[in-house]
């Protein structure tokens, strides 16, 4: 069964957090409080 | 997370791939004008079921059949009714099976009565390109060079590659890491290596690359009304040449007589 890709977006990281977490600013506005390196 | 398998897991998921193929090849024959996709599905789950497996796509984020029944300009994901099939179309079928807890996921294109040459090249055009891709599943390529593959040998024929929809690695669950593309650049993505299991499944279309999604949340067509195939195999990567896990023989016997 063919799957949906995931989306990708471009993004600035605003600040590292200090659970190897980062704020990313995305390249359409939206802020995300959760990105992690995968 | 990428999940390399060890050969006892490569056994299984090739037990679960071979009972997909002879699920496609119990079907293949009745392919004709006449009979509805609600019929092939019903006697696919019966045979599944019968040889120990279960169906791998019912209840799949909801889905409700055991096979994904794409006629002409259905892309995937269509859902069995009971519209009757007739002379010249198309029909690609989409079979899962989970066994053992592990799954194995084949897609063959059919031809249903007399079907025009065109449509007949697009076909075998959209095979071939599941076999360049293949050829590049070795260990030390990268995925881009499977989907750059696959890519390449489709628009030389001035089709279109569809994007919003990919293979993916294939284990203890239907859909795993990584993603692959049927479209790349070479030497790009992540490195393939032994012990990966992957689904290449190329969706190749007449016209456009373009598609849309149904309102009922599955069925994927061409924006343009062309048609489209799709074929698809489970493979494992290996040192040189990737070993197929799937099958199309038994498939390739009934149609071919």
């Amino acid at each position: 069964m063919a799957k949906q890709a995931n989306i990708e977006l471009d993004g600035t990281i605003t600040q590292a957090l200090s659970n190897a977490m980062f704020r990313v600013e995305l390249e359409n506005g939206h802020e995300s409080s959760c990105a992690y390196l995968w | 997370m990428i999940y390399y398998k060890t050969e006892e897991e490569i056994d299984l998921i090739r037990n679960s791939s071979l009972l997909v193929a002879k699920t496609h090849a119990e079907i293949a024959g009745l392919i004709k004008p006449g009979i509805t996709t609600l019929a092939l599905d019903k006697i696919a789950e019966e045979f599944i079921r019968d040889n120990g497996g279960v169906p791998a796509f019912k209840g799949y984020g909801g889905f409700p059949n055991t096979l994904c029944m794409s006629p002409n300009d259905l892309v995937v994901h269509g859902i069995p009714n009971d519209r009757v099939l007739e002379d010249g179309e198309i029909l690609s079928v989409d079979c899962g099976v989970v066994m053992n807890g592990y799954f194995g996921d084949s897609a063959f294109t059919y031809e249903v009565g007399e079907v025009d040459a065109e449509t007949k090249q697009l076909l075998k055009v959209t095979k071939e390109s599941l076999y360049k891709g293949i050829e590049m599943a070795v260990s030390g390529n990268r995925i881009g060079d499977i989907g750059y593959a696959v890519q390449k040998h489709a628009e030389s024929f001035g089709y279109g590659v569809v994007r919003e929809l990919v293979g993916h690695g294939v284990g203890k669950n239907l859909h795993e890491s990584p993603e692959v593309p049927n479209y790349g650049r070479r030497g790009r993505g992540a490195k393939l290596q032994e012990g990966l299991v992957i689904a290449i499944e190329p969706m190749i279309n007449m016209g456009t690359r373009k598609i849309m999604q149904h309102n009922d949340g599955w069925t994927i067509t061409t924006i343009d009304n062309k048609p489209s195939a799709h074929f698809e195999h489970t493979i494992v990567v290996r040192k040189g040449k990737a070993e197929i896990l799937s099958s199309f023989e038994e498939i390739e016997k009934k149609i071919n007589g």
